[in-house]
Parts: structure tokens; sequence; C-alpha cells
């Protein structure tokens, strides 16, 4: 016997333009729909028995009839295998669910909301799940017991967050494990990984987001009387990666997107990549984040780039100079305030606000001052620059 | 506590100055001189001795344009020294204007020692900071407060904007003494850099664009979740609207199948029905394969073929006339050529033909010629015939025997003398007479007397001139017998025989005769002569008009040749004919000729009547010419139509050919086969037509089995007879109406997929609207993180002004108030000054709050005067430095500038520079006693 463990294929997300620009925002999703295409081809070409999906196959709100209806076209051209699929977080079964507007192919078993039981007698396996019909389960529920029959493969399907206590189903991947199945397929979490023994999230099959770097594909489970093997097939298509490009207050918009066309080209043109910019910004004259990304992308180089560059100045070195005067009172009424901790995410907010305006305010400052020192330098540099 | 003052200023190069040295005393130092003096230049020049003419705040080394405008005047070195001191030490600032060499170096003036390495370093200007330092205050401070120029006390009152410029240096100052930084400016950096961001409300800016964007993303949002049931709806209608038109396709295949049962049961009759009509149809097919052959007859092409053959029949009809007219032209033609070939001329060319009636002509020509020479011959005959009977009498002869004749007379004269015979002579000169006359007549007369009686008065004088010859003869000779007796008789005789010679007697005396003869013929040998000469005359007129008419005869003879020339002879008999009778009339010309005693004229005549003979041959041939030209051109154009005819005819024949090639399947050979092909082909049509209708008939009674079906049918319903018989009709209309609710359900369905369709295309699916909206309002929030940080550093900033403001303003206060009161002759006790450093006076009497802009412009100026100088010792603390008036005094009064100056004086410590114009400084100072060191700039 030989199954898929699949999940969230996401089939239909919308991605962001503001992230992926226009052009390659559509092919992004169309990219997805590729990817289940050829899922259904590899299922074909390696007698696969049967497909289970773990929730979030479809971003159900996002999607028409006539992909629903091109997306049931490929599920048909499944020669052998069949899909049992539970809904998730993204394809709950309301009232308005997606898979209500269409007939779905016989080859298509999606487990009724809540929990249940579904036997492949073919193939001596009993698949216990939950699927569920909101768009959140903050509360965990109880974790379904196996089937009492013997002699059986115990499979248990979940869409759940084995690894937060989130507002997605948030349950304990021990207890997961302890539970009695065979194999507990999970679905929600993105990056395969095996968090318990016989628990398993096969991650999605195609990153979908700029932090979801590394292989992404499913599991290949075989099943042998008593032997097992369970294997990663990658297969996405691109990966997301990271890179961290450095750069300085002499540099230009245009020589930041050279240099970050450079580093993809180094790595591989052909994934996705979050850049990461690091360094010195020139004093008030921050570079157009916007602009460099659009340039790149027209250059058909697909990143998304996060700016972590610094002003050029020195804090505890402006303060240190400008003890007593009004920089120095501002600079100080922030890290009065720093001083007076609290806790949490609030804190994170907050330090990020003041940490912009303090930069903000001193970027005025010291623009209006006249130039007679560079903060941060000391005045040995100074004299050597002169 | 540090006192700068100055020592001395050393003007090396600057504006109009050349080493010029001002020593300044400490206290007050009064600079007097009239306008363009230099006061300007020397305040100037304090500034950039201890600032340099550098932008303040620029981020590049840049220029005030006090720089280019104290250029010195000479062009020579752009420098200056000014020595200060305070208590630390004697400094002296040695700076370079010039741009080359721009440079500034700080000495201690006592031991020499370099000290800039002392001085900040500022990075834009590349100098090290001197001013800031000595002074203690940046150079816009510097300019604000110690160096009062002209009237600026009261303008930075009246000009608002900036007072609240200076405010804010000010206020900065007082902490920091470093005025460089402008609050306002601050702050409106920022509030430009939120502008930038914009706000929700300004909907051309980023946020307001994004924030529009929220909302009209809310709004679809919200439309697209209230449309979503009726969506959802839609789609589970057509969902339905399937599943009900699938269990409709079944019902209605159920009941197609219960029809076609139930229809079994007429299979019997329809089954007998088709027999016979299969019967009938083999017959007709066996029929249809006969005519078969006409299959691929085109009654068309027959039809044209036949049209051709009646044209064919009608262009042989005119064609045989045609013959028949060429028929009858050969005839004519062959009849012409005959009676042609009849005609003597028949040979000759048309040439020969033509130049006949020229001939003719010269024929004419001819015979006169001949007429002429004929009578030309009659004359010359006469001419000779005159002659020749004159030549007859000897003249010698006669001369000789009239000498016998009288020598005989003599002799017998002198024997006796004889008789003579004058008879004889009588009947002599009788007949010459008549000789003569006819000569006449014969010669003069030949028109008027008829030739005969010519002739024979010729004839009778002959005759008659003979018989007097004789007679004149016969008498001589009797005469001459009688001679003498012998010798008598002989002269007589011989006498005689003398005149007989010349037919004398002696009748008539003979000698006189014979002398007379002797004159005669004298004459007539003359006439001969002339006759001879008239004779040669007339012989070479007839040779040459001979030589003329032999010419014109052989031309004529030759053209007659040709004329008559036999040119292929087609009948021989005809010619031989012909010949013969031209041989006949010859010889009988020819006879007629040797009759004639003149032959020359005969032959001519022959010639003649042959030429008029010919000429009505010729025209005849002429004309025969002319018709059988015509005739030839007929025979041409008949000969044409013919052949056109015979063309048209082989095209008909070609065509009627290809029909009858297209007919050969059928079995046609030759165009007559052409009507039975096309009847064939009617035939086949009709029978075809009859099958079409029997095979539909038959096709109809079968109703969708094959025969073999409905015969199995037929059989094995005969097999099973009892079953069961629903209503057809019930089952039909059931059918029917499933039919219709099927095609009514079908379009529901496509109105149902057209409207979903459409609605689709209106609205977004909600995940999507809602995926743009996540990222617009994260945008969004982006946006107002950065306009909350910008407010927080704003709110901050002004906080801590505020702060500086409230920790300042008390000890300001007081100072300016007690200096007003001072002043003011304690008009005003009390003065308060706002954060944008507006003044306000408390009125000592009234204890109201005055705004100093409601006071006289004088005492405004003295007020903000004060209120820099207190904030002056303010801002340098424990520090004096020099303070500098460049005729600031102007709007006041004496009084008041007394008090100012003793104001001013009683901190002895402070250098004050007073630069003024006027003389009246100098007077109210030495009225005061106060001292004073008094520098006249007009010095040098």
């Amino acid at each position: 016997m030989r199954f898929l463990h699949i999940s969230d294929l996401h089939l239909g997300k919308t991605f962001p333009v503001s992230r992926y620009g226009q052009q390659f925002a559509h092919r992004r999703r169309q990219e997805l729909l590729d990817t289940f295409s050829r899922l259904i081809d590899f299922a074909n070409q390696n007698q696969v028995d049967f497909i289970l999906c773990c929730g979030d196959f479809l971003n159900s709100e996002e999607l028409r009839v006539e992909e629903l209806r091109n997306i049931n076209a490929m599920i048909e051209r499944l020669e052998h295998a069949v899909i049992v699929a539970i809904s998730g977080n993204h394809d709950p079964q309301t009232k308005n669910s997606a898979y209500q507007k269409i007939d779905w192919s016989k080859r298509f078993y999606l487990a009724a909301p809540g929990s249940g039981r579904v036997a492949l007698s073919a193939y001596r396996t009993i698949i216990t799940y939950h699927s569920w019909d909101q768009k959140e389960m903050p509360e965990p529920i109880e974790i379904p017991k196996p089937s009492t029959q013997s002699g059986q493969y115990q499979i248990l399907m979940l869409h759940a967050d084995a690894l937060t206590k989130s507002r997605y189903l948030p349950l304990d991947a021990q207890k997961l494990s302890e539970a009695g199945f065979d194999y507990v397929a999970l679905g929600h979490i993105h990056k395969m990984q095996c968090v318990a023994p016989n628990v398993y999230y096969s991650g999605s099959p195609e990153p979908l987001d700029f932090g979801e770097s590394g292989e992404h594909g499913f599991m290949m489970v075989d099943v042998e009387g008593e032997r097992r093997r369970v294997q990663f097939v990658p297969f996405s298509q691109r990966e997301y990666r990271q890179l961290s490009v450095q750069v300085g207050e002499n540099d230009s918009e245009m020589s930041i997107s050279d240099r970050i066309a450079s580093a993809i080209i180094r790595e591989d043109p052909h994934h996705i990549y979050t850049v990461t910019l690091e360094g010195n910004y020139p004093l008030g004259a921050r570079w157009n984040i916007e602009k460099i990304e659009d340039d790149l992308r027209y250059k058909e180089y697909f990143c998304s780039i996060e700016d972590k560059t610094r002003p050029q100045y020195d804090i505890d070195a402006l303060y240190r100079e400008n003890q007593g005067n009004l920089i120095g009172d501002f600079i100080g009424s922030f890290l009065r305030r720093e001083s007076g901790a609290e806790d949490g995410e609030k804190l994170d907010a907050e330090r990020e606000l003041e940490e912009k305006a303090l930069y903000y305010g001193l970027e005025a400052l010291l623009s209006q001052r006249e130039p007679q020192s560079n903060p941060g330098l000391d005045n040995k540099q100074k004299r050597e620059e002169g | 506590m540090q006192n700068l003052e100055i020592i001395r200023m050393q003007l090396i190069g600057f504006g109009k100055f050349r080493d010029r040295t001002i020593e300044l005393s400490p206290g007050l130092n009064l600079l007097e001189g009239p306008n363009e003096a230099g006061k300007s230049t020397i305040q100037a020049f304090l500034t950039g001795m201890f600032y340099g003419f550098f932008q303040p705040g620029a981020k590049r080394r840049s220029y005030t344009p006090h720089r280019d405008k104290y250029q010195p005047w000479d062009g020579g070195s752009y420098r200056g020294v000014l020595v200060c001191r305070n208590e630390e030490r004697t400094w002296r600032i040695e700076r370079t204007f010039d741009k080359d060499s721009e440079s500034v170096k700080v000495y201690d003036d006592l031991t020499g020692d370099d000290l800039t390495l002392d001085f900040a370093y500022n990075t834009v200007t590349r100098q090290v900071q001197v001013g800031e330092k000595l002074l203690g205050l940046s150079k816009t401070a510097f300019n604000n407060t110690a160096n009062i120029a002209q009237m600026t006390c009261a303008s930075v009152a009246q000009e608002s904007g900036f007072s609240a410029e200076v405010s804010d240096k000010l206020l900065s100052m007082m902490k920091t003494a470093d005025s460089s930084l402008s609050l306002s400016a601050v702050i409106h950096q920022l509030d430009s850099k939120a502008e930038q961001i914009g706000s929700p409300k300004k909907s051309k800016t980023p946020y307001g664009i994004e924030s529009l964007r929220e909302k009209e993303l809310v709004e679809e949002l919200e439309e697209a979740e209230k449309n979503e049931a009726e969506y959802q709806n839609l789609c589970e209608q057509g969902k339905s609207l399937s599943g009900e038109i699938q269990q409709l396709e079944k019902e209605k295949s159920l009941l197609e199948a219960q029809i076609r049962e139930s229809a079994a049961k007429e299979l019997g009759g329809r089954y007998l029905k088709a027999q016979n009509l299969r019967v009938r149809i083999e017959r007709i097919e066996k029929e249809q394969e006969k005519y078969r052959i006409y299959q691929d007859v085109d009654p068309e092409i027959i039809d044209q073929a036949q049209k051709r053959l009646g044209a064919k029949a009608q262009i042989t009809r005119t064609l045989e006339k045609y013959r028949r007219a060429l028929e009858e032209l050969n005839h004519r033609i062959q009849e012409l050529n005959n009676l042609y070939r009849t005609l003597e001329v028949s040979g000759a060319d048309e040439e020969t033909l033509s130049q006949f009636d020229l001939m003719f002509e010269r024929h004419k020509n001819l015979e006169q010629l001949r007429d002429e020479l004929y009578q030309l011959q009659i004359k010359k005959t006469n001419v000779a015939f005159h002659r020749s009977k004159l030549s007859q009498m000897d003249g010698q002869k006669l001369e000789e025997d009239m000498q016998e004749y009288r020598r005989l007379e003599q002799m017998k004269q002198e024997k006796q003398p004889e008789k003579s015979n004058t008879a004889g002579i009588f009947v002599l000169v009788f007949g010459l007479v008549f000789v003569l006359a006819g000569v006449a007549a014969a010669l003069f007369g030949g028109e008027m007397v008829p030739a005969a009686a010519a002739y024979g008065a010729i004839l009778i004088g002959i005759v008659a001139s003979a018989t007097g010859l004789i007679l004149l003869l016969t008498l001589r000779k009797a005469s001459g017998k009688g001679r003498k007796g012998e010798s008598l008789e002989r002269i007589c005789q011989m006498q005689q025989d003398i005149l007989e010679d010349y037919q004398l007697s002696h009748e008539v005396d003979p000698l006189a005769c014979l002398e007379e003869m002797l004159g005669k013929v004298q004459i007539n040998n003359y006439k001969i002569k002339q006759f001879e000469e008239q004779e040669n005359l007339l012989l070479e007129e007839i040779l040459s008009k001979n030589q003329r008419v032999n010419q014109l005869d052989a031309e004529i003879s030759a053209y007659l040749g040709r004329l008559t020339a036999k040119a292929a002879p087609l009948n021989e008999e005809d010619n031989v004919q012909e010949s013969s009778e031209t041989e006949t009339v010859s010889e009988e010309q020819e006879m007629v000729w040797a009759e004639d005693s003149q032959p020359e004229k005969n032959v001519q005549s022959a010639d003649e009547v042959r030429l008029k003979s010919l000429r009505e041959s010729v025209n005849q041939a002429k004309r025969i010419r002319t018709d059988l030209q015509r005739l030839h051109l007929q025979q041409q154009q008949i000969m044409q139509e013919e052949e056109n005819c015979k063309n048209q005819i082989e095209q008909i024949n070609t065509s009627i050919q290809q029909a009858v090639d297209s007919c050969r399947a059928a079995g046609a050979q030759s165009a007559d086969d052409l009507e039975k092909c096309r009847q064939g082909k009617r035939r086949l049509d009709e029978v075809s037509v009859e099958l079409k209708l029997q095979k539909e008939l038959l096709t109809e009674t079968l109703g969708g089995y094959s025969f073999e079906e409905l015969e199995q049918n037929v059989r094995s319903q005969k097999a099973g007879e009892s079953d069961i018989s629903p209503d057809r009709r019930e089952t039909r209309e059931k059918l029917a109406a499933l039919n219709e609710k099927l095609s009514e359900l079908g379009k529901q369905a496509a109105e149902l997929e057209g409207v979903r369709r459409g609605r689709e295309e209106s609205q977004r699916p909600t995940g999507q609207v809602q995926a743009e909206l996540d990222e617009v309002r994260s945008r969004c929030k982006k946006y107002q993180l950065e306009l909350d940080a910008i407010a927080l550093a704003k709110e901050k900033l002004l906080s801590l002004s505020g702060q500086l403001h409230r920790d300042f303003a008390p000890q300001l206060n007081a100072r300016v108030s007690k200096a007003i009161e001072r002043i003011t002759n304690s008009r005003y006790s009390r003065a308060v000054i706002d954060q944008t450093l507006g003044v306000r006076l408390e009125d000592k009497k009234s204890g109201k709050l005055v705004d100093v802009s409601s006071l006289s412009s004088g005492s405004a100026d003295l007020i903000y005067l004060v209120m820099r100088l207190e904030l002056l010792d303010l801002l340098c603390g424990e520090n004096r430095v020099p303070v500098i008036f460049d005729d600031s005094f102007t709007q006041l009064d004496d009084e008041r500038t007394a008090r100012l100056l003793s104001y001013l004086l009683e901190d002895k410590q402070r250098q004050i520079l007073l630069f003024s114009c006027h003389s009246r400084e100098r007077e109210m100072l030495s009225l005061a006693q106060i001292p004073c060191h008094v520098i006249s700039l007009n010095e040098q």
C-alpha cells in the first residue's frame, strides 16, 4: 500500500501584489495549480493508492466556479488513486464553501465536518479525521480514538497546530503520538516536519510566503505488512530563500538593485528571495525600497526586500555628546522610557514606534544643526578627515 | 568668569582697507565716521575674523555674499589679524579669506604658540571654529545678540515668523549656546515628513490613497459578502438544476424505450406496406438500372447539339446555293472565255488591247500619208510623162536639120526654088496644139477637167501631130525628088526627108516651121529640166513618206501581229478556222490589189480593213475582260463564303461530335442518337424521383428499423402476442412534455450559468478582496506607524522645548523686567516673555499687561534691545563678550539713549563697540561724562 500525505495546497491563493508585483502574483497563483496537476501525474505514475489531504486544499473564498471545475478536471485525471480530504481553516465547510459550488469527482472524498471515520477496505485502512466547519478553532478538541477494528492500518488526519497555542486547533503533539494510530497526518503548518513519533506535517507542496524557506513537497508512505517507509518528496517549483545584502550610505537605489541581482544570480534566479538589507542608510535620504523591488521584478528576479538598515548615527555616542542640550534631552527622553520596561508584544510595538520616533526626531534635529561635527565619529577621525 | 575684549584689529586687506590697524580699549569704544567711512566693513571684519564667511547650516562648504563683498579693493591679499584677550591669554587670530589659501590660525600673541589645534574642527568648513570657542556663541547667536546692526532690533519683533525662529533658536541657546538648532524648523521638517505620508483624509497622499482603497475594498467585501449567499444560491440552483436535468434525461430515455416498444405494435401493417414498397422499389430500381447508362447524359449538351444540327442544315443549304451560284459563274466565265477566244485579239494582252486606239489613230495617219504619197506619185508620173513627151524632139538634130534644110534650100534656090507644103504644117500645128492643151489640162486642171478628156485631147493632139508630120514628110519627099533633076531633085528629096522627119511639108514654109519648132524644142527642153527637178523633189518626198509609211506600216503590222498572236489557244479548231478566214480575206484583198494598177494603195486598204475589223473585236475583248474580272471577283467572294460555311460546319461537327462523345457511355454513336439519349435521361430522372419517393415512404414505414429488424420484430411479436400495449399517444405526450421541460430546464441552467458568470465577472471572490484588503490595511498600518512615530517625536520635542522655556522664562523675565524698569524709569515694572518671544509689559499704574507691539516703535526697539542683551548675558553666563552697536540708537531720543548707555556701561567689564555717523553720541557721552575711546575712521 502506498499513499501520499499532502496538505495546505491553498489552491487559489491570492498573492499580495505589493510584495510580488502584479505579474508574478498572478503567476505564482497559477503555479500552485500547476503543482497540483503535477501531483496528479505523480500519483498516476507511482502506483499511489490514495492521497490524504489534511486541510487547506483550497483557498475557498478566492476561487471562482470555473477554477473549481478546472481543479475537479485535474482530479478526474487520477487513474487509480482517490483523494481523501478534510477541510481546514482556509476551506471550512460552511454554507458558502467552495465545495458546495460544484459537483465533485467521485475520486475526491471530502470528509464531512466534525470527527468521523472512513474505511478503505481494499487497503485494510481506517482513517479517523476531524474536518473543519469554521475559520478558527481556538479550543483543542478531544483527540479521536482509533477504530477498535483490528488488523487495520489506522490513520489520523487533522488540520491542527501542534507547535504553538494558536487559534487554529492547538493540540499536543505528544498526545497525538500516543493516541494509538499508525500514522498521524497533520496539516496547517507549511513546513514539513515530524513533530513526534508517527506524527508528521507534510508541509505545503509549494511554499506560500516569503518566510517559508527550505524544501517543500509531501510525504510518501509505503506500508507492507509490518514494515513502513515514510519519505519526503520535495516537489515545489520554487523555494523561498533568504539573502542578506550589505549596503552603505554611498549606495544608490540602482547600485543596491544591481547588488541584489548579482546575489540572486549567484544563488539561483529561479527561486524567490527575501532580501534583507543591512547596514546604514544615509542621513535624511532613505532609499525607496519599492522602487528597488520593481526594478528587480522588471528584471525577472522575484524577491521581497526587508529593509533593516539603520540611520548612520550611533545613538549612544550622540547621547553622550549632547548631554544637556535639546538633542541629548530628546534622546534621553526615549532612553528613560525604555528603561521602564513593560512586557510582551505591546512593548515590541511601542519600541518599534519609539525607535522610529527617535530616528525621525534625530534626523530632523541633526539636519537642522549646523554641521560642526559628525556625531558618532570621534575627534581624532575628524582631524584625519580634515 | 571669562571676559573677552578685542585689543586690536589689523585689516591687512579687507574691503577698502589696506594695512589699517585699529586699536581698541576696554570699555566703550566710539568708532565715528560718516557714511562710507567703513563702519559696516569693520563690523563684517569682526564677524569674519571670528567665524569666517561660511553659510551656516550648509552641508557643504559655501559662503555668504559678504565674502565677495569685502574682497580688497586693491586686489591684494585678503586677510586680517584680530588680537583679543581674556583672562586666560591673549589670542591672535590670523585669517586668510582668499579662496586658494583660505586658512585660520590662532596663536598666543605673547608666546607665539600655535593654539589652532585646541579649537574644534568643522568638517564642512574644514577649519577650526574660533568664534564658537572664544565667544561661546554660534555665529547666528552672535549675530542675533552681540552684534546689533542698524534697525534690526525692531524688525525682529515686527517679523513674527522670524521672531519665532529667533525665539526657538534663543530657547535652544539658553541651554546649549547653540542657536543652530531651530526647533520650529525641526518641527516643520517632521511635519513635512508627515505630510509626505499624508493622512487618510488627504486622498492624494500615499496614505490617503491606501486608505481610500481600504474603504473601497471594505465596501467591495461587504457587497461580496452580502451577495455571497445569493451567489451560493445560484451555484446550488445550478447544481440542483443539473441534477433535475439528469433525472429527466433518465426518464426520457425510459419513455423513449417504451415508445419504441409500443411502436412495434404497428409493425405488422407496416411490414406489409414495406414489403409492397420494397417490391415496387425493386422494379423501379431495375428500370433505373436499365436507364443507368443515361446517368451521365447532360440534356443541356444535347439541346445545344440539336440546335447546332439545325444550324448546320441551314448552313448546308446556303452552301448549296453558293455552289450553284459558283457553277453558274464558272459557266459564264467559260462562255466569256470562249467568246474571248473566238476573238482575233484573244491572244493580246491587256496592254496591247489598251494600245489599240492609239494604233488606230496611227493607222489613220498612215492612210492619209498614203493618200499623199499616191498624189505625189501621180504628180510624178504626170511630170515624167510630160517630160518624156517633151524629150522626143531633139533640138540638136532639129538645128542640124534646119541647117541642112537651109543649105539645101540655098542650093535649090540656086537651082530652082521649090514649092512648100503648107497643108502638112497645118495639121502638125493643129496636133501640137491639142497635145499642149491636153498636157496643160492634165497638169493644171486635174480636178476641173476630167482625166479622160485630158487624156483624149492629148491623144487627139498626138494623132494630129503625127498626121501633120507625115504630110510634111511626104511633101518634102516629093519636092526633094524633084530637085534639080538629079541635083535638084536630090536636093528637093533631101529637103523632103528633112521635112518628113519633122512631118512638115513644103506647103508651109518649112524653115519657119523648123525654126518655130526649134524654138519650141528649146522651150520644151527648159520645161523638161523643170519637170525633172520637180520629179526629183517629188521623188524625195515620196521616198520620205514612203519611209514613214513603211515605218507605220511596220508598227501596225507588228502591233497587229501582237494583237492577233495566239496565246494559250484553248480551241485549236477555232484558231484554224479563224486563220483560214483571215487568209481568205487577204487572198481576196490580194486579188483585188492585183487587178488594181496601183498595188500599193490596195495593200494599205487591207490593213485598214483589218484594223477596223479588229477594232470591234478589241472593244469586245475589253468588255469581256471587264466582265470576267467582275465575275472572278464574285467567284472569289462566293468561294470565301463557301469556305466560311465549311468552317462553320466543321465547328458544328466538332461540337456535335463532342456532344456525341459525352453521350458515348449512353451508347450514342452519332448525332442521330442524341435524341434517344435525351429521352433516356429524362426517363432516368423520372424513375429516380419515383425511387426516392418510394424509399422515403419505405423509411417512414420502417420507422427507424431496418427491414430485417422489422421483419424480425414482426416475427418475434407474433411469437409473444401478449405484449403490453401502453397507450402510445399518452406516452408520446409524456415524452413531449418531458422534452419541453428539459429544454426549459436547460434554458434555465444556461441563464443561471450566465448570471453566475456575470456575477463572477463583476465581483471578485471574497477571499481575493479580503487578501487585498489585508494587504492594504497592513500598508495603512505601516503609514500610521510612521505618522505615529513622527507625532511622538514632535510631541517629545515640543514638550522638551516647553520645559526649557519653563526653566528659563522666569530668569529671563526677571532680568528683562529689571532692565526695563530702569530704562523706562519705572514706568513698566514687569516684563513677561512668552514662548514665541512675544514681550508684554505690565503698566505700573494700571497693572495691565501691555503688548510691546502697542508701544511706540522707539520703545519697542529699546525693549527688544534690552532683551537681546539680557539674553546674551544669559547665554554667555559668566562670560562677557564685546557688544557691537551699529547706529542702533537712531530711533531713540537723547534721554533714552543716555539711559541705555548708562545701563550698558553699568557692567564695567563689557567692551562696547559703538559705530556712529553722528556726533550726537559723542556729545551725549561727554555731557554725561562717560569716558570713551573715540576712534575716528577718517583718520589716516
